[in-house]
């Protein structure tokens, strides 16, 4: 059928073109015709017909059609350029062409770059979907910083009464809904807990752990790092809470598991600015005897880097919800 | 595009140049071998023994026959650049920043730093004179104080020699005389570099206080700036579409305590008129010394502190793109002005962006 649409483009006789080969004859007797090439046609197109044995039944002839735009550029030089290609090599070229592999001078990069839109990181991070669900992290940061500062100043929230901000509420939350298993509650969904809970079960199950991270490294980075592997639901790097410098860990949230898992593969003993990655599944919110955890958390989160980091992580894994 | 990486240098890169025809590419770097390269495929086509020092800069003739190198080691060289060998050498005083050829490709300006009692100086050669200088303008202190001069040029027809300073100053000087003609108080602080479109009516400056300015090289008015947050350190204006490159980066100094990532060690493409950054081409993993743009404005080189030489081919996508043009108010007058360029510049940009982010994401799947 292509050869037909072929000599509907071009009348000209192909025969001449063919190129002089034998047909070749297969041992069960079948004659397997030569390659046959089209001149290329007024529109660029050059078919190229083959043929082979097929590899089911070697009786058959299986005969492929592949069509070819052939596009040619025409660039004019200087004469000079045609003179100067004729130059052979001097000094250290010389070695050149016999060099091998990363001994050559001249390697072509196996990444592949491109001319960037440098605003686009901002217009995705708009675009993206999964940033609702999640809600907005700096929002979340500027959030806690607030409320640090009503603890503070013993302004708090209206439900805050006596008792100063985050032990109230990391003992108040979880006493009031025992079912949540000491995770922080925000006052307004204190009383729907139990609704809420199976989504952030969900999301617990994507995140990865990420540690040895560089302290330079801001969750805009992260982002950046995880975003090619899926959608992100969540970026959270921990900060100490007076300095604000990172602690050297973060969590990353993906929306489905095995772009979670993909980037868990990928990015294992990644290098990292001067530092490797290292990448473990959030270990699951282990339920916590309600009453040591507020306090737990008061004494642990924030400077103290010596204690078991783990622990406290959970704990920072569970704020950010 | 899958750029070259010319990987023949050890050192950081100082500067990289197209002959008049766009098919050699001249490198040269701190080690000691400047290396000449063919643009189309990468290829290495020689290098140049002898120098004893750090090459500041080159420059290749209009004809391609002869390379001029500047080196710290107080010599200009004069190179063969079918066969690489030396014809002569200039001896200067101090070390030599620059060098460039007059329009007569048989004079050239260079420029040396000040060397123990030696003043810095401007000085005028005839390559068939090879024993002295046909010119030699002292740089005198300023202020009490030594200004180093970053490079030299001569203007359209030769008609000033024109140096950049190391405190934002740029000067232009009589070729007979050696009389300074004219000061121009371009950059706060110094200017690395400044390249010239081909027939030399503009120039673009790239300096320290993190801008670069465009200046109409007839008269010296200052016509746009293009501001970035790191120092630039080269910065080119493309022959065949209405844009610059700007090369750059954190001082190299402070590279070894930053991140790649916060470096910005990309090649920024601004449009020369709306002095807009459209687009970042990443890849080195030091700051950008010298950027240089094929005059087929088909592909471009970047040298950096890195020692890496990237030779870019653009993408079609970049070739046929069109600037954008602002939605005039009076259509007659776009239609007047704009003939030739999109009538619909904003789909174009936008069909363009996310078949951009697509590929993005499966090279990343791939590595």
């Amino acid at each position: 059928m292509a050869q037909r649409w072929g000599d509907v483009l071009d009348d000209s006789d192909e025969e001449t073109e063919v190129t002089q080969q034998q047909p070749t004859t297969t041992a069960g007797g079948l004659v397997i015709p030569p390659t046959h090439k089209s001149r290329v046609d007024s529109k660029g197109i050059q078919i190229v017909t083959s043929y082979r044995q097929h590899p089911a039944n070697p009786k058959q002839l299986l005969k492929t059609v592949t069509k070819i735009r052939v596009t040619s550029q025409k660039v004019r030089e200087s004469k000079a350029v045609a003179i100067r290609r004729k130059w052979t090599k001097f000094g250290d070229a010389i070695k050149d062409e016999n060099a091998e592999g990363g001994q050559r001078a001249t390697i072509i990069s196996k990444e592949d770059v491109f001319l960037e839109d440098p605003n686009a990181d901002t217009d995705l991070q708009e675009e993206d979907a999964t940033t609702a669900i999640a809600g907005n992290l700096n929002e979340f940061w500027a959030k806690q910083q607030r409320r640090q500062l009503e603890r503070k100043y013993d302004v708090g929230d209206a439900e805050g009464g006596a008792q100063p901000g985050w032990t109230q509420v990391g003992i108040g939350g979880a006493a009031a809904n025992p079912a949540a298993g000491g995770k922080y509650v925000p006052p307004s969904a204190r009383g729907l807990a139990a609704g809420v809970k199976p989504e952030r079960r969900t999301d617990d199950v994507n995140t990865i752990r990420v540690t040895n991270i560089s302290e330079n490294t801001t969750e805009a980075d992260l982002q950046d790092l995880f975003k090619p592997f899926g959608r992100i639901s969540r970026v959270y790097l921990a900060k100490d809470k007076e300095t604000l410098q990172s602690r050297g860990f973060a969590f990353v949230s993906f929306v489905n598991k095995q772009d979670a898992a993909q980037a868990m593969e990928k990015l294992q003993g990644f290098g990292y600015d001067h530092l490797i990655l290292k990448l473990e599944w959030a270990r699951p919110n282990t339920p916590k005897d309600p009453a040591t955890s507020g306090n737990e958390y008061r004494s642990g989160y924030g400077k103290a880097l010596a204690q078991d980091t783990k622990t406290k992580v959970s704990y920072a894994s569970n704020l950010t919800n | 595009m899958r750029p070259y990486l010319l990987q023949g240098h050890e050192r950081p890169i100082t500067v990289v140049k197209y002959n008049a025809d766009g098919d050699l590419l001249f490198t040269a770097s701190k080690d000691l071998i400047p290396s000449v390269w063919r643009s189309e495929n990468g290829e290495r086509l020689g290098t140049f023994h002898g120098h004893k020092g750090t090459i500041w800069d080159l420059d290749v003739d209009r004809f391609s026959n002869l390379l001029l190198t500047a080196s710290a080691d107080a010599t200009v060289k004069l190179w063969s650049c079918q066969n690489g060998e030396c014809l002569e050498t200039f001896t200067h005083r101090g070390p030599v920043r620059g060098v460039c050829w007059a329009e007569d490709n048989r004079r050239f300006a260079t420029i040396s730093d000040p060397f123990v009692e030696h003043p810095g100086k401007i000085m005028v050669w005839d390559i068939e004179q090879p024993a002295e200088p046909i010119l030699e303008v002292d740089l005198l202190k300023v202020d009490g104080k030594r200004v180093n001069a970053t490079n030299i040029w001569w203007t359209y027809l030769n008609e000033h020699i024109f140096v950049s300073m190391d405190n934002g100053v740029m000067r232009l000087y009589s070729p007979e005389t050696g009389s300074l003609v004219k000061e121009i108080v371009a950059h706060e602080k110094k200017v690395n570099r400044v390249q010239f479109n081909r027939d030399k009516t503009l120039a673009l400056t790239s300096s320290a206080d993190f801008s670069s300015k465009l200046f109409d090289a007839v008269n010296w008015k200052h016509l746009y700036t293009y501001k970035t947050d790191r120092p630039v350190n080269d910065a080119v204006i493309s022959e065949t579409k209405d844009h610059i490159l700007l090369g750059g980066g954190q001082e190299a100094m402070s590279v070894t305590t930053t991140s790649g990532k916060v470096g910005k060690f990309e090649t920024r493409f601004f449009h020369i008129v709306y002095q807009e950054e459209f687009g970042t081409v990443k890849g080195h993993f030091g700051p950008i010394n010298a950027l240089a743009i094929n005059p087929n404005g088909r592909n471009y080189a970047s040298g950096a502190e890195d020692g890496y030489v990237r030779l870019h081919f653009f993408d079609k996508s970049y070739l046929d793109m069109q600037d954008p043009v602002p939605e005039a108010d009076d259509d007659e007058d776009a239609e007047e002005s704009k003939e030739d360029k999109a009538p619909a510049p904003v789909a174009g940009k936008a069909a363009g962006k996310p078949e951009q982010a697509l590929e993005y994401d499966e090279s990343i799947m791939d590595a």
